[in-house]
C-alpha cells in the first residue's frame, strides 16, 4: 500500500516538475506586421515613450529596402547575445528597431544572457547556433577574429564619423572594420575615498601611497596579473605593435630597454618602500576595501563603477592613473585599454538585418541610454556622447575615458602575452627581492623573451 | 617501553581517535563554511566573494534572506525543476533499461549473448565525455540541442550498459526459482516481473540512487548542450555561472552558496528514504535464502 503511494506521489511531482518546465521558453520581442502592410498588429506592448530614430527617413527606407529585399517575405529571426545586467535595456533598444522596420519586414529578435567572459569560445564552438549579434569585450577580439566569427561591418565610414578614432582603430583587422564600438572604456583607473587622499594627492603614485600611509590603510592593486602588471613596462616606453609576420609571434615597437627597465625598478622600490600599504590583490578585494574601510585607494575596472559607487557612496573618487616618479621625472602611467563592441555573426542567416541591428545598438542614442543607466554605466564610444552632460559629470566616466590619452590599445595580443607579464608583476612586489638595475634588467628581458616565446 | 597493555592501548587509541577526529574535521569543515555562510546577509545586498574571508560569520549577520531570494529573485527554482525532471525521468528509464539487459544477459541464452556482453564491457570503458562533442552535433542534427529532452537522452540513452553489477546480482538468485515459475506456466516476463523483480530490490535502489544522482550533479553535458539557454540550464550549470562569471560574483555569490546547500537537500532525502529499503531487502533476502 504504502508503495503505491509513495509511486502516486512521486508521478504527482512528476506532472508537477513537466508543468514547470514546459511552459516558458525563451522570451522574445516581435510585432506581427507583415511586410508592407501598415496596420500593425500586436504593437500594443510598446512602451509609451517615443521610439528614437537615429536615421533620417530616407536612410530608413534604404535600410528597409535591403532588410525587406532579404527578408524576401518570410519571418526574420535574429538572437543577440548580451550579460544578463544589460538585458532589459537591450530588450527596450531591441523593440525600438522592430518598430522602426516594422513596415518592411516581420522580425523577431530574442536576447539571450551570455556571459562576457567567454563569448569567443562559446560563438566558435557553434556558429550556427551562436548569436546573430552579440556583444564582446577586447581580451575576447583576437579568439573571434581567428575563429572567423566577426562579420565584416557593412557600414564603416558611418561607424568611422560616430566613434572615437581609437575604439574604431582598435576594431580594425587590417584595412577591415570587423565590428561595432559599443563602450569606449573597458579598461582600468584609480578608485579612492576622498576623506583619505585629496584630488591632488591622487594625481602621483607616491602621494597617494603617502596618503595611505598617513590613514593607515592599503593601497590595492592586481599587480601579480599580466593584464594590469604590464603597465610597470608600457609606463617605460614599451608597447605592443600586433604580430610579427607568423600571426602569432607578439611585436613591441621600438623600444629603450633601459628606460622601460627604470620604470619597472621605480614601481618595485615604491612598493618596497610602501610595502605595509600595499596590497596586490583583484578588484574584487578592492571593493571589499573599502566596504569595510581597510583601503584607502585601489585600481578598479570599468565594469566596478557600480559596486564602487555602492561601497563609498558620495566618498567615492575617481581618477585616471596617477604619475610615477621615475628617476626625477614625473611619468603618467600607461596601462592597456580595451573596449567593448557588438560583433556580427558571418554565419547569420539574414546578415543585412543582423548588421542593421548592430549599427542601431551602438548609435548615439542607445549608447547614451546605456552610459546614464544607473545599473550599466557603460562609458559610451560614441564622441557626441561622451561630450554629453550627463556624462561629462560623471567622474568615473570621465576617468574611465581620459585614461585612454595613455595607454597601449588591448589589440592584436599574444596569448602568450598574459603569463609572462603576471611572473614580472608578482616578480616586481615581493619586496625581499634586489632590485638592482641589472637584475630588473634580466628579469623585463626575460619577460619580454618569454612573451615572445622565445 | 610501557609494559602495561591497558595503558598501551588507552595511548594508541587516543593518538588514532585524535588522528581520525583532525581528518574529520578537515573532510567536514568545507561543508559547514558552506552552510554558515550560505546564512550570511548583508543590508546592501550581495556581497563579494572575495568578502568571504572568515572562517565563521559573525552570528549578527544571520538570517534567512538568501534562501527566500533564492527562490523570489532568481532563476533557481526553474533550475531545480529542470534538474528534478531530468533526474526522475533518467532514473526511471535507466532503472529499466539497467534491469532488463541485466536480466536478458543473466538468464536467457541465445547466440550474441557472449559478443554483445563483450562489447557492452569494451563500450563501458570510454568515458562519456568523450563522445561529447559528436552528442552536441548529433543532438543539433535531431534539433534537440539546448532541450530538456536532450539532455535526458544523453544521460539515459546509455544507461543499459551499466549492467554489470546488475547481472552479477541476478546470478546468485538461483535458477531452480526461475524453473519452479516456469513449470508453474509463467513465460519469461511472468518470471522477471514476479521472482526477479522481488528478490532484486536491494539492487535496484542502488541503481535508483546511482541514476538520480549522476545527472543532478553532472555539469560537462549540460554545459556543452545548453549553451546560453539560461531557462534549461540545471542546477550544477545555473550555480556554476553564479560562482564564476564576473558579472555574477559579487551580487549572486550568496545564492550561490544558498543554492548549493539546497541542492543537497533532494539527494539527502532519498537516500535517507531509499536507505531503509535497501537495508530491509538485504536482510530479507538473507532470511528466506
Amino acid at each position: 500500500m504504502k508503495a503505491k503511494r509513495i509511486l502516486a506521489m512521486l508521478f504527482a511531482v512528476l506532472m508537477l516538475a513537466g508543468c514547470l518546465t514546459a511552459c516558458g521558453g525563451g522570451e522574445t520581442t516581435t510585432t506581427d506586421a507583415p511586410a508592407g502592410n501598415d496596420t500593425p498588429a500586436g504593437t500594443t506592448s510598446t512602451p509609451a515613450t517615443s521610439t528614437f530614430v537615429p536615421w533620417s527617413e530616407e536612410d530608413i527606407a534604404d535600410l528597409g529596402a535591403h532588410i525587406k529585399e532579404e527578408a524576401a517575405g518570410n519571418k526574420v529571426t535574429l538572437k543577440v547575445w548580451q550579460p544578463d545586467t544589460a538585458q532589459d535595456v537591450f530588450k527596450s533598444q531591441v523593440a525600438d528597431f522592430i518598430e522602426i522596420f516594422k513596415d518592411y519586414a516581420d522580425i523577431e529578435i530574442e536576447v539571450a544572457i551570455q556571459g562576457e567572459n567567454d563569448v569567443a569560445g562559446n560563438v566558435i564552438s557553434d556558429k550556427d547556433a551562436a548569436a546573430d549579434v552579440y556583444g564582446f569585450a577586447s581580451d575576447q577580439a583576437q579568439r573571434l577574429i581567428k575563429g572567423n566569427a566577426l562579420a565584416e561591418v557593412f557600414f564603416p565610414n558611418e561607424v568611422k564619423a560616430m566613434n572615437t578614432a581609437d575604439s574604431v582603430a582598435a576594431a580594425m583587422n587590417g584595412d577591415k572594420l570587423i565590428a561595432y564600438p559599443e563602450v569606449g572604456s573597458n579598461s582600468y583607473f584609480i578608485c579612492y575615498d576622498k576623506r583619505d587622499i585629496t584630488d591632488e594627492q591622487v594625481k602621483s603614485l607616491e602621494g597617494i601611497f603617502e596618503a595611505c600611509k598617513a590613514a593607515n590603510k592599503n593601497f590595492i592593486m592586481d599587480a601579480g596579473n599580466g593584464y594590469f602588471s604590464c603597465m610597470f613596462l608600457f609606463t617605460g616606453g614599451l608597447a605592443t605593435d600586433g604580430f610579427e609576420d607568423d600571426g602569432e609571434t607578439q611585436k613591441f615597437n621600438e623600444y629603450d630597454i633601459d628606460k622601460v627597465t627604470a620604470s619597472a625598478t621605480a614601481f618595485a622600490n615604491l612598493f618596497k618602500t610602501y610595502k605595509a600599504n600595499f596590497e596586490a590583490n583583484g578588484t574584487g578585494q578592492v571593493i571589499s576595501g573599502f566596504r569595510n574601510g581597510t583601503t584607502s585607494a585601489g585600481v578598479i575596472g570599468s565594469w566596478d563603477i557600480g559596486a564602487a559607487k555602492k561601497a563609498l557612496g558620495e566618498n567615492a573618487g575617481f581618477a585616471t592613473l596617477p604619475t610615477i616618479n621615475i628617476d626625477g621625472v614625473d611619468t603618467p602611467i600607461v596601462n592597456m585599454f580595451g573596449y567593448k563592441y557588438i560583433g556580427v555573426n558571418p554565419n547569420s542567416k539574414f546578415p543585412y538585418t543582423a548588421q542593421a541591428l548592430a549599427y542601431y545598438l551602438t548609435n548615439e542614442e542607445c549608447q547614451r541610454e546605456r552610459a546614464v543607466d544607473p545599473v550599466l554605466e557603460w562609458a559610451p564610444s560614441n564622441i557626441n556622447v561622451a561630450a554629453d552632460a550627463e556624462v561629462a559629470s560623471n567622474a568615473a566616466l570621465v576617468a574611465s575615458l581620459a585614461q585612454a590619452a595613455n595607454s597601449v590599445p588591448q589589440v592584436n595580443i599574444a596569448q602568450t602575452f598574459w603569463d609572462p607579464t603576471a611572473a614580472l608583476g608578482k616578480y616586481l612586489i615581493e619586496s625581499s627581492n634586489d632590485f638592482s638595475a641589472a637584475n630588473v634588467k634580466a628579469e623585463v628581458e626575460k619577460c619580454i623573451n618569454n612573451v615572445r616565446d622565445m | 617501553m610501557i609494559k602495561s597493555y591497558k595503558l598501551r592501548r588507552t595511548l594508541a587509541n587516543t593518538a588514532i581517535y585524535i588522528l581520525l577526529a583532525i581528518l574529520g574535521i578537515i573532510w567536514i569543515f568545507p561543508l559547514i563554511w558552506l552552510v554558515l555562510h550560505s546564512f550570511r546577509i548583508d543590508p546592501n545586498g550581495g556581497i563579494p566573494a572575495a568578502e568571504y574571508n572568515h572562517l565563521f560569520p559573525s552570528l549578527d549577520v544571520l538570517g534567512f534572506d538568501n534562501y527566500v531570494g533564492l527562490f523570489t529573485e532568481t532563476k533557481f527554482l526553474r533550475w531545480f525543476g529542470n534538474t528534478f525532471f531530468i533526474a526522475v525521468c533518467c532514473c526511471i528509464i535507466s532503472t529499466i533499461s539497467v534491469l532488463v539487459v541485466a536480466y536478458a544477459f543473466s538468464r536467457l541464452r541465445f547466440k550474441a549473448r557472449k559478443p554483445l556482453i563483450n562489447v557492452g564491457m569494451i563500450m563501458g570503458m570510454f568515458p562519456g565525455f568523450m563522445t561529447m562533442i559528436a552528442l552536441y552535433l548529433i543532438l543539433k542534427m535531431m534539433g534537440l540541442d539546448q532541450t530538456l529532452v536532450g539532455l535526458i537522452l544523453c544521460y539515459s540513452a546509455g544507461s543499459g550498459l551499466g549492467y554489470l553489477v546488475m547481472k552479477g546480482f541476478l546470478d546468485t538468485i538461483p535458477h531452480a526459482l526461475d524453473e519452479a515459475a516456469t513449470i508453474d506456466g509463467a513465460n519469461k516476463f511472468q518470471v522477471f516481473y514476479k521472482i526477479i523483480l522481488p528478490m532484486a530490490k536491494p539492487m535496484i535502489i542502488y541503481q535508483v540512487l546511482t541514476s538520480f544522482i549522476s545527472p543532478w550533479c553532472d555539469f560537462i553535458l549540460v554545459n556543452i548542450i545548453m549553451r546560453e539557454n539560461v531557462d534549461n540550464y540545471t542546477v550544477a550549470k545555473g550555480l556554476w555561472s553564479w560562482a564564476v562569471d564576473t558579472e555574477y560574483r559579487n551580487d549572486y555569490y550568496r545564492y550561490f552558496l544558498s543554492g548549493s546547500v539546497v541542492v543537497s537537500i533532494p539527494i539527502t532525502a532519498l537516500f535517507l528514504y531509499m536507505q531503509k529499503y535497501y537495508v530491509s531487502g538485504v536482510t530479507a533476502g538473507g532470511v528466506k535464502g
